[in-house]
């Protein structure tokens, strides 16, 4: 009895530890050129297959594609595609597919067994061809773009408004002011005076006063010519027109030409433009 | 005019004079030679003038300095807060005989001949002694004694401090537009004159110090003829003219002339002042530093060396600026000449 008894826990236990690796090919005839066909290949209950041993998705043959190789819950499913385009029914043979499994008694090399199946022409080889066979063409889809133009066309006008701001802040070129030369202008303004030397020194203290940024005399010339050194070579020339046109508005003093006062003014603005 | 019946000093003797003067003044008091020529200028415009500083550095020695230079009469007057103007006028005392006496106070003891009235602490005393100075320094006269009583050769010189504000009166508005000039006096800034005033003996004994100043170089008796004939003889073109309004106006209305000051509302900065009487003041001043620069002209930087002096203690702040003042009136001093340009 408990013989009997052993030998049946050991049957079941026998039982419970037969399941094996299941391989299931795809049925072996009906197949045409582009057919997918999948493979399975269930796993035993513990066991895994390393990742690394799984074959890569690649064109195993001339007419053989595999297509994809995916592992679901303890399956391995590879699919095949097939381009043969025999000229009458044919067997073909899909060759095995090498795998490491690792179970609970380590790692184990297994080889898929692969599978025959048997393909047929479409259509009859010797059937004479005609346009007419072909499918006709898909419909056209027509797609209205004139919305995604319009909005190209606002978001360029956006992109140039940002960038002629940015051109603007930054003050990039065509915003770029032209350098402020007041003593350049005052020359100018010199030359255009004629004769009269009181407003040719009225205009030339204009200039400079624009050029010093606050009402320029002769007590802040230094100050001045310290922070425009390209005028240091007319400080002489500056100090005696402050002197003659102190004495020359201030104290009644004959006022000098206005060739000089214009001579000293194209000095000037030769050196305020780096002539000098 | 000398006492001696000599003949009266030319005015480039008086100028020779001031200019003596100036440089015994500036070996008597070192590193103040700015305030020196103001005060020079002050006493050729017969103006009377405010000394302010920090405590020791010197303004007291400095006026009793130009005292002994000018010459002539001199009463000292320490401004307390218990003064009353009666103190000025009487000194009430017991004579000999038992009896209480009352005699001419220190503004009276020297007669017409008061040369130099200096007033220390000129804001410890009271209002009612603010309002005799008030009328002494505005008219050259005051009532005691059921006379009026005339001093033609009066110049008053006051001084202040400005660190403490307790038991003190500010000076009224009316009393700052009668001085000519409020002249800032600081320690000297070269750390030479520093140093020197700090170790050299000559300048720790004061009374020894202010003997080496000429005594009468400026004939007290002489400046009002000369301060006018000063004025005569300087010349203030139409371009000067215009230069003087266009401060003026900058002064009194900061925006129209285009100032600014960073992080002041210059609408509301300028509450008033910069009276008629100071531009007056001003062109008066500008007239006398060109004569002792040697010119027979008024020029825009002889206005500008007196502007300052003159104009800063008659412009009255906003009481929000007013607590700034000394970093705000040379900003818009400096403003003002920044934007006003000569010849116009």
């Amino acid at each position: 009895m408990k013989a009997l008894l052993a030998a049946f826990i050991v049957l079941c236990g026998a039982a419970a530890t037969a399941q094996e690796l299941v391989h299931t090919p795809p049925r072996v005839h009906g197949w045409w050129m582009g057919d997918v066909l999948e493979e399975r290949l269930a796993l035993p209950e513990g066991w895994r297959v390393d990742p690394a041993s799984l074959p890569r998705p690649r064109a195993v043959e001339y007419w053989l594609d595999l297509r994809a190789v995916t592992v679901v819950e303890g399956e391995i499913v590879l699919e095949w595609q097939t381009f043969y385009s025999p000229l009458e029914p044919l067997e073909r043979r899909v060759p095995p597919t090498p795998l490491r499994l690792i179970g609970p008694d380590g790692p184990r090399d297994y080889s898929a067994p692969g599978f025959t199946f048997v393909t047929a022409p479409i259509r009859p080889i010797l059937a004479p061809s005609s346009p007419d066979q072909l499918r006709p063409d898909a419909d056209f889809i027509g797609q209205d773009a004139r919305g995604a133009q319009a909005r190209t066309a606002a978001f360029a006008a956006l992109a140039l408004a940002a960038l002629a701001g940015l051109a603007r802040h930054q003050a990039w070129p065509p915003f770029r002011p032209r350098p402020a030369r007041p003593l350049t202008a005052a020359a100018r303004a010199v030359a255009r005076l004629g004769d009269d030397g009181l407003a040719a020194m009225r205009a030339l203290h204009r200039g400079l006063d624009a050029a010093a940024g606050r009402a320029l005399a002769s007590d802040g010339l230094d100050a001045f010519l310290s922070a425009r050194p390209e005028l240091a070579h007319c400080a002489e020339r500056l100090r005696t027109f402050f002197a003659r046109s102190d004495a020359a508005f201030f104290a009644a003093a004959p006022a000098p030409s206005a060739a000089e006062i214009a001579e000293l003014a194209r000095a000037l603005a030769d050196a305020e433009r780096g002539r000098a | 005019m000398p006492q001696d019946g000599s003949p009266p000093p030319s005015l480039a003797d008086w100028r020779r004079r001031a200019l003596d003067a100036e440089t015994g003044l500036n070996g008597a008091v070192l590193g103040q030679a700015r305030a020196v020529r103001l005060i020079m200028i002050a006493v050729f415009c017969r103006g009377h003038v405010l000394l302010e500083g920090d405590v020791g550095v010197g303004k007291t020695t400095l006026l009793r300095a130009v005292a002994r230079a000018v010459g002539g009469p001199f009463t000292r007057v320490e401004g307390t807060i218990d003064l009353m103007p009666g103190d000025f006028l009487y000194d009430a005392s017991i004579g000999e005989d038992g009896r209480p006496r009352v005699d001419p106070g220190p503004a009276l003891a020297h007669g017409e001949d008061l040369s130099i009235f200096f007033f220390n602490e000129i804001n410890r005393a009271r209002p009612q002694v603010h309002a005799l100075l008030l009328r002494m320094m505005a008219e050259r006269s005051v009532t005691a004694f059921r006379a009026e009583h005339r001093f033609p050769h009066l110049q008053v010189f006051a001084d202040r401090n400005q660190i403490e504000r307790d038991e003190t009166f500010e000076l009224p508005a009316a009393a700052r537009d009668r001085f000519l000039m409020e002249i800032a006096i600081a320690a000297p800034e070269d750390p030479a004159d520093r140093m020197a005033l700090a170790f050299e003996t000559r300048f720790h004994d004061v009374d020894r110090l202010i003997a080496t100043v000429g005594e009468g170089l400026l004939p007290y008796r002489g400046l009002n003829a000369a301060a006018e004939a000063i004025q005569a003889q300087v010349g203030a073109s139409d371009a000067l003219r215009a230069y003087v309004f266009g401060l003026w106006e900058a002064l009194r209305d900061p925006i129209a002339a285009g100032l600014e000051i960073a992080g002041v509302d210059m609408a509301r900065l300028v509450r008033g002042g910069a009276s008629p009487r100071g531009a007056a003041a001003l062109v008066r001043a500008a007239r006398v530093a060109a004569w002792l620069e040697g010119r027979d002209a008024a020029l825009p930087q002889d206005v500008r060396a007196v502007f300052a002096a003159v104009m800063a203690h008659r412009t009255f702040l906003a009481p929000v600026y007013e607590g700034r003042r000394a970093a705000l009136m040379p900003a818009l001093i400096d403003a003002a000449f920044a934007r006003t340009p000569a010849p116009a």
